[in-house]
């Protein structure tokens, strides 16, 4: 068990909500992934549009939901953003996004410490998607946020954690933060370094929603994520430059021991 | 008349016309969506005592899939 924004959580992998086949797939991934935190986002309405038949299906999945500010490129669109996700969805989570970059979907550091400055005020618990940058995420920190989000590698990319020794950096750098990598994430093996490098969740999507089957890759993201965290606390063995036979040689048939020089 | 922009579609309505009114006349009842005028959020509760603007950019804003 694990603490989240106050609420007490079972599992550490967060689950987006896009890009599947259907909804059903949808919700059969959700479940079998073991996840109790999923996001969504916010689209206009247009007129005579037919209703909130995914909102309907969400909610009957009774997960603890996570809107996003995505297509958000500056403070002022993320705030409103967020402030029209706690009317409609009740809850005062926000996964903040305000991108920089229309190619790579980096976040804009600039707007997004502002946007996250004004939402704390505003009452918000900020889950910011940010980059794996120390002095970022410090700021992010200093303004109040209390959990934050750093990318592996580009949102829907794929390439697993790039920067490895940033965010060991920001692991060991900041021990009192809830960190959670989010984007990027391709493979359960990436979810397993994230965790086994003791970050506390995983937030995923694409990996999910666009494999071949995709509830069978929700139930692998679950035991990775569960044998990440395992390893974590069992204690990893230390990497070594040489080899070190992991059975005595002592005594071995036509063992002998080597002359000293 | 006036002329407003309800998510970057022209529409005409009443001068004088609430953010309610305009809501109900287009089939918005339940509380499933949210709304912002001119990059600003409205709280519903806040729909009856509003009143649109010439020029007015209406947003109407619902649940969806998002990572």
């Amino acid at each position: 068990m694990w603490k989240l924004a106050g609420k007490t959580l079972k599992s550490r992998l967060l689950l987006g909500t896009a890009q599947y086949p259907s909804l059903q797939i949808m919700e059969d991934a959700i479940v079998a992934s073991g996840t109790e935190v999923i996001t969504v986002g916010l689209k206009r309405q247009t007129f005579n549009q037919g209703g909130d038949y995914f909102w309907e299906r969400i909610k009957k999945l009774n997960r603890y939901i996570l809107p996003n500010t995505a297509g958000c490129h500056n403070a002022d669109d993320a705030v409103t953003t967020a402030e029209m996700a706690r009317e409609i969805f009740a809850t005062n989570w926000v996964k903040l996004e305000v991108i920089g970059d229309e190619y790579n979907l980096q976040p804009d550091p600039f707007e997004l410490v502002k946007a996250a400055d004004r939402l704390v005020k505003l009452g918000f618990e900020v889950f910011p998607y940010c980059t794996d940058d120390l002095v970022l995420c410090k700021r992010l920190i200093d303004v109040g946020c209390r959990i934050l989000m750093p990318w592996g590698s580009p949102i829907g990319s794929g390439k697993g954690i790039i920067n490895p020794y940033a965010l060991d950096m920001l692991r060991a750098r900041l021990s009192d933060v809830t960190l959670i990598v989010d984007a990027g994430i391709g493979k359960p093996s990436h979810a397993v370094m994230a965790m086994e490098m003791g970050f506390d969740g995983v937030l995923l999507n694409t990996a999910v929603s666009t494999a071949k089957y995709p509830i069978q890759m929700a139930a692998a993201f679950q035991s990775a994520v569960i044998a990440g965290r395992i390893a974590c606390e069992a204690g990893m063995m230390q990497e070594r430059n040489m080899a070190h036979p992991s059975t005595s040689l002592i005594d071995t048939p036509f063992w002998h021991q080597e002359k000293s020089a | 008349m006036i002329t407003i922009k309800c998510n970057n579609q022209a529409t005409n309505v009443d001068a004088g016309c609430t953010l309610a009114v305009f809501l109900k006349n287009h089939g918005y009842e339940d509380n499933g969506f949210a709304v912002a005028i001119n990059h600003k959020f409205v709280p519903s509760s806040r729909f009856a005592v509003t009143k649109l603007q010439q020029d007015d950019s209406v947003e109407i804003i619902r649940p969806m899939q998002g990572g």
